[in-house]
């Protein structure tokens, strides 16, 4: 099979066309395709439905705002931001959807140094429980990011966090730059102080 | 000929699939695919209990430009590869060979035994000409009068045939399954929406739904996958012959 890369995806299929797959339960494996679409797109009720539709609308007016105090903020290490604020806000609101809504918008400008070093410096003001998975995993998948500063800011939010659960991560990172691997390795070094100051009390 | 693939997916189905986004795990999965250049991330999934609707996080690795996603669902591990455009979708043989090796580091991390596999594709053939697109299913189906009367400019059709194939030393029930539909939509273009009017191919070939047994490693995935593409080759080249008529 060919395929011309003259023309660049993604598909959108015209209304009629859509098929409405079946919620996709504990029995998956009776049917015999294996193309159903995911439940996380099918509603059971109206209800629910009307609910996530709100949740949507709330989405885009935080990812706007939030985007707009991301540029308007001048970020320095130890002060607080306007972002970080809204960011509080949201997440005493919306909780897991708020930390979901930084994950999208993360990834979608992961490419874009500045945003990407911004929800970094934003998250790493948190309490590392209260953002977590999310804030754990940003920080993470920014480890292999191209951009130095991007780099620095990961180590930044483990540096900030102080968990120990974290370590397990931190070992599996390496920088290729002698002084992000130094600043990465004394993170780490604080952390493990950390765990043994803990396990001797 | 397929001309525009949409993607190609392979899923690894195993009870233990729905790994934590916890650290431990994520460290491990990110050591094995340090070379692959994946980032984990998190979607929101919803299950169906019952009435009721519970939400829960997924843990998922994709490469920056999403072209690449390996997510742990609750029942399958899920590797596809999409057309984002620019990148080229390679051949099902390359993509065999990436899910591969992918899969052979994740079953060393994670060692699940598989209960059903499955690859599956999809892609638009060239254009047609008006004409020659309402002869496409005049072709392949027996249509009723009324539209033999007036041809559908939209339609669907699913065969599923099940027969048994070797993999390795085992003998499988393999479903096939084909879509041929013709299908309306738009294709995203840097100058904006392109409209298109189509023949999909679509397939879906997996091991049999109704044997549970936990019985696929590592060996099997790749056995499995040139297995499924052999087979989808040949249906593709039966669809070209009768297209071709």
């Amino acid at each position: 099979m060919n395929e011309s890369s003259s023309i660049p995806a993604p598909i959108t299929l015209s209304s009629e066309t859509r098929q409405t797959a079946p919620p996709e339960k504990t029995d998956l494996p009776t049917a015999s395709t294996t193309t159903i679409e995911p439940l996380t797109s099918e509603t059971s009720t109206l209800t629910e439905a009307c609910k996530l539709a709100q949740v949507g609308e709330t989405r885009h007016q935080f990812t706007d705002r939030f985007l707009q105090l991301i540029h308007e903020s001048e970020f320095e290490y130890g002060f607080s931001t306007p972002a970080d604020a809204y960011v509080r806000e949201a997440l005493n609101e919306y909780s897991t959807f708020a930390k979901d809504w930084i994950s999208d918008l993360f990834l979608k400008n992961f490419s874009d140094p500045f945003i990407t070093c911004a929800i970094l410096r934003v998250i790493a003001h948190f309490d590392y429980q209260q953002m977590c998975p999310q804030g754990m995993i940003m920080a993470v998948a920014c480890a292999a990011h191209k951009n130095t500063d991007v780099r620095e800011c990961c180590v930044r939010c483990f540096e900030s966090w102080e968990n120990p659960d974290t370590l397990s991560i931190l070992r599996s990172i390496s920088f290729s730059k002698d002084w992000l691997d130094e600043y990465l390795k004394g993170v780490i070094s604080d952390l493990e102080r950390l765990t043994n100051h803990v396990v001797s009390r | 000929m397929i001309e525009h693939l949409i993607y190609y997916q392979f899923g690894f189905f195993a009870p233990n699939t729905h790994l934590q986004p916890k650290p431990d795990i994520i460290g491990r999965l990110l050591e094995a695919f340090k070379d692959k250049g994946f980032i984990p991330t998190t979607a929101q999934e919803l299950q169906q209990i019952g009435p009721a609707i519970k939400t829960g996080l997924q843990l998922q690795f994709t490469s920056p430009n999403r072209e690449w996603n390996l997510a742990f669902e609750p029942h399958r591990a899920l590797l596809k590869k999409e057309n984002v455009g620019g990148t080229g979708m390679g051949s099902p043989e390359d993509f065999c060979e990436e899910a591969n090796e992918i899969f052979d580091r994740l079953l060393k991390v994670n060692p699940f035994t598989g209960t059903r596999l499955s690859y599956a594709t999809k892609g638009l053939l060239p254009e047609l000409n008006p004409a020659k697109l309402d002869e496409v299913n005049k072709r392949i189906l027996n249509l009723l009068p009324f539209y033999t009367k007036y041809p559908p400019y939209q339609w669907t059709t699913r065969n599923v045939a099940r027969f048994d194939v070797h993999l390795g030393e085992m003998t499988e029930s393999l479903n096939v399954i084909t879509d041929i539909n013709r299908v309306q939509g738009t294709i995203a273009r840097d100058v904006g929406p392109l409209s298109f009017d189509r023949i999909e191919i679509g397939f879906d070939i997996n091991t049999y739904q109704e044997n549970t047994t936990p019985r696929f490693t590592t060996n099997h995935v790749g056995l499995f996958l040139q297995e499924a593409i052999k087979q989808s080759q040949n249906v593709m080249v039966e669809i070209e012959s009768k297209l071709n008529e």
